[in-house]
């Protein structure tokens, strides 16, 4: 299979043309300045006990702004898993149940995003061998429906904490609510049942520093979106259009725009989440902890999509065995569950690669860490510096719309000695060394910054100032077109 | 809920909202020269000056009877308000809008007009044309095509009317959004404005006029027109075919809808692309003769030398844009040139000048 057929399978058909309805995007004026505020109004004025179906209600308008037709699915999805949730603790057969429910989530999961992909390649076989003659399939072609990753990840991470005693499942509107609640819904962060459940079961009162800090955290991320990741879309995305037509120092500057993009996209997209959601008195899951000032692979992955890494290591890699059967096992066990984090990511070759990858590197990150002790600044620095050109030149797979795309930009990247001068190189290295450097002392500001809002006569003063200045400056930085964040393709 | 905390968030994000908008006025106001020509960005195109011509046109309330397409140089050559007078003058009712947009060729515009133009059909549609929109090689407009077609005013265009004023409405607060890539710190150090550079728009009628900073001074254009003007060379135009079937169906298209089609040429001083040449200029002339004869329905009106040497340095914004003054002339000479087949209610009639 080609790697530009595979791309066609891989990207499922676009979601939103049809639409006649705004989409409830959370950097479009109908989410910021209507629904929003809106939901916040409705549900801060109505008695505590409307509060959860006022949520769900919300929850139901804002995904079905994307195509109605997905509510269906999600209605259907909640109601089954509830089902088996609930069914679980007092049955005879607890594992034949979760196997089902588990069986369930993966085939809708599969049907709608992997039927392209397998059906094309099913297709290739069948060529291949001779069988029948299917030259020119394009695999089947399905509309994908949004967040189908995030809730069925989530869904999983249900049944399973059910099965294993760590959670019981009570009221169908917590449950509902749990599932569709739209902070989250359509990119994460990846939240576990018994970590929102309690949140909606008891709402915290309303607290002005809570809100006060849920604003400047939702702002914070719409700057972050508006201003500089959708800024940066420009060069990766043109990089990227087609890299036979641009110089290997421009591709190089595409690729290192698109790992900078998705930082400030993606960790966007969380501290706008965790932050609508703290205004309503519910607190998410942290997504993203300077993943960049890592000094290993697998540090990284304890910085980078922090919801999904954990989901990864209890629902995959300790199931798999983990680290308990010896080094070569454990390398086993760290290369498919990120190959099964790749796929999860889309249906294409490109990011099984990136999973693989990234496999690899903890593998290796693993065999170095038995042999290095007390690493010194020094060898952080240089670490951190070998992980980010690692995970920059993963960022390829990712990014490309097929396996063949992607060898492209690397033939292009591969030109660069030819191009680049001694020099050249040097400042690039010593910008990446300042880079590493900046990213890892970025959070020893943390403490300072939290010891000044300590402070109530400073915290609304400041607080304030940031929030309305990280508001200006999204509007005032960002560029003409709306751009959707990168994870809602997944 | 505490009766103390909610209106204390609620009047917090009020605050921090109209804190917000007065900034977001006050910036706009000192950093930009048409700080109310706002595009909300769910409607906004690559080109924001053509954003601004479509809003303008699908919040106007008459009924355009003429339509003025094609690319830069009908941008900001015909003026509709003395075109509509001087047509008026001669006895033919007409209210008409430029839509030419920036680097499109005649293959834009058929899909345009069935894909993305909801208004009434108009009774007349006049294409500019230049040798470039019939050549094989270019590709540049393709590209524009795409862009266009890529924009979030295109993706957005099935939006129910009631959402679409409800995110004008919104959008409308924050003049800011989307103007980043304005932004030139040169220009706001040497204490000027900023705009989109290209084009700005006169009125609400869809003519434009040429940003003051890309006018070529008058000295440097006498010596552009002596070096650059009636010039050889060995570049002759090649006609594309997709080229002249769009011509054909965007007639189709427009007589179907009960109207005509006219196309014409606009003055020109100096012409310094690959196709500037007298041969092309030549090419482009037997071509227009052609297509009058294969296309009887399709009217042509063509500025000869004749009517070119009239234009002086001061109609010219550079060698192949008209000035203010130079638009508003040309509008009314073209009047004149089209009053008879406007009154008559008859397509084609071959070339004129």
């Amino acid at each position: 299979m080609t790697g530009r057929r595979s791309a066609r399978a891989a990207r499922p058909v676009a979601p939103t043309q049809a639409n006649s309805l705004p989409r409830l995007l959370f950097s479009a004026a109908v989410f910021l300045l209507l629904f929003l505020p809106a939901t916040l109004v409705v549900y801060w004025l109505a008695p505590a006990r409307a509060r959860v179906p006022i949520l769900l209600v919300a929850s139901y308008v804002f995904y079905l702004s994307w195509n109605p037709i997905y509510g269906l699915l999600l209605a259907a999805s909640t109601v089954l898993n509830f089902a088996i949730a609930r069914a679980i603790p007092g049955s005879q057969r607890p594992k034949t149940l979760l196997t089902v429910g588990v069986a369930v989530n993966l085939v809708v999961l599969g049907t709608f995003k992997y039927a392209g992909f397998f059906s094309e390649a099913g297709a290739d076989l069948l060529s291949w061998l001779g069988i029948a003659q299917t030259g020119g399939y394009d695999g089947l072609s399905i509309l994908l429906p949004l967040a189908i990753s995030f809730f069925t990840f989530e869904m999983i991470s249900v049944l399973v904490d059910v099965y294993r005693g760590d959670t019981r499942v009570g009221s169908f509107l917590t449950f509902a609510t749990y599932k569709a609640y739209f902070p989250k819904l359509i990119a994460g962060p990846i939240t576990r049942f018994r970590e929102l459940a309690p949140q909606l079961a008891a709402p915290a009162p309303l607290s002005f520093e809570r809100f006060q800090s849920g604003l400047a955290l939702f702002t914070l991320g719409l700057a972050k979106k508006l201003a500089i990741a959708d800024n940066l879309a420009i060069p990766a995305n043109k990089a990227f259009a087609d890299p036979a037509a641009h110089s290997p120092e421009y591709m190089a500057l595409g690729v290192v725009a698109f790992g900078l993009q998705i930082f400030f996209d993606f960790s966007a997209y969380s501290d706008m989440a965790r932050g609508a959601s703290r205004m309503l008195g519910l607190e998410l899951p942290v997504n993203f902890r300077f993943p960049y000032a890592s000094s290993s692979p697998s540090d990284f992955w304890r910085r980078w999509h922090i919801t999904l890494s954990r989901w990864l290591r209890d629902y995959v890699y300790i199931p798999l065995g983990g680290n308990r059967g010896g080094r070569l096992k454990t390398y086993r066990n760290l290369m498919i569950t990120m190959t099964v984090g790749g796929l999860w990511h889309g249906a294409g070759l490109q990011f099984l690669v990136w999973g693989f990858l990234h496999g690899v590197f903890l593998a290796i990150s693993h065999a170095l860490r038995g042999r290095i002790r007390n690493p010194s600044e020094l060898l952080h620095l240089l670490g951190g510096l070998i992980t980010l050109t690692a995970v920059f030149f993963a960022w390829i797979f990712f990014r490309a719309s097929s396996l063949g795309e992607a060898l492209d930009v690397i033939d292009r990247l591969a030109d660069l000695p030819d191009t680049v001068s001694a020099p050249q190189i040097a400042a690039a290295l010593a910008a990446a060394g300042a880079f590493v450097l900046a990213n890892r002392w970025l959070p020893r500001l943390e403490a300072p910054v939290r010891g000044l809002l300590a402070v109530p006569s400073t915290r609304a003063a400041l607080l304030g100032s940031a929030t309305a200045a990280c508001w200006l400056a999204a509007m005032a930085l960002s560029p003409s077109s709306l751009t959707p964040f990168v994870y809602f393709e997944f | 809920m505490n009766l103390k905390t909610g209106p204390q968030c609620l009047a917090y994000f009020a605050v921090l909202l109209a804190v917000v908008v007065a900034g977001d006025r006050l910036l706009t106001q000192r950093l930009y020269a048409q700080p109310d020509r706002l595009v909300p960005a769910y409607r906004s195109f690559n080109e924001p000056s053509v954003g601004i011509k479509l809003r303008d046109l699908s919040s106007a309330k008459e009924r355009f009877d003429t339509l003025v397409l094609g690319n830069s140089r009908t941008f900001s050559a015909l003026d509709p308000e003395p075109f509509d007078r001087r047509l008026a003058a001669l006895g033919v009712r007409a209210e008409s809008f430029n839509l030419a947009m920036p680097t499109v060729d005649v293959r834009f515009w058929p899909p345009f007009l069935e894909r993305f133009y909801d208004r009434a059909a108009p009774r007349d549609v006049l294409l500019g044309v230049i040798p470039r929109d019939f050549d094989a090689r270019n590709v540049v407009a393709e590209q524009q095509a795409k862009a266009f077609e890529a924009s979030p005013g295109f993706a957005n265009r099935d939006r129910t009317a009631v959402w679409k004023a409800a995110e004008e409405a919104l959008a409308g607060l924050f003049a800011l959004r989307g103007r980043g890539n304005e932004i030139r710190p040169r220009r706001l150090l040497r204490g000027r404005k900023l705009d989109a550079r290209g084009f700005r728009l006169a009125g609400d009628h869809g003519w434009g006029i040429f940003d003051p900073s890309l006018v070529v001074p008058k000295p440097e254009l006498a010596t552009k027109a002596r070096l650059l003007a009636q010039r050889s060379g060995s570049s002759r135009l090649r006609v594309g075919a997709s080229q002249l079937a769009a011509l054909a169906r965007l007639d189709r298209l427009v007589r179907a809808r009960g109207g005509c089609l006219t196309l014409f040429t606009t003055p020109l001083l100096y012409d310094r692309e690959p196709l500037g040449t007298v041969e092309v200029q030549r090419d482009f002339q037997r071509l227009l003769r052609r297509i009058a004869r294969e296309h009887p329905a399709i009217g042509v009106v063509d500025v000869g030398p004749e009517v070119q040497d009239r234009y002086g340095l001061g109609d010219f914004a550079d060698g192949d844009h008209l000035s203010p003054a130079g638009a508003r002339r040309f509008s009314r000479e073209l009047a004149d040139a089209l009053a008879p087949r406007l009154r008559d209610r008859s397509c084609g009639g071959g070339v004129s000048r």
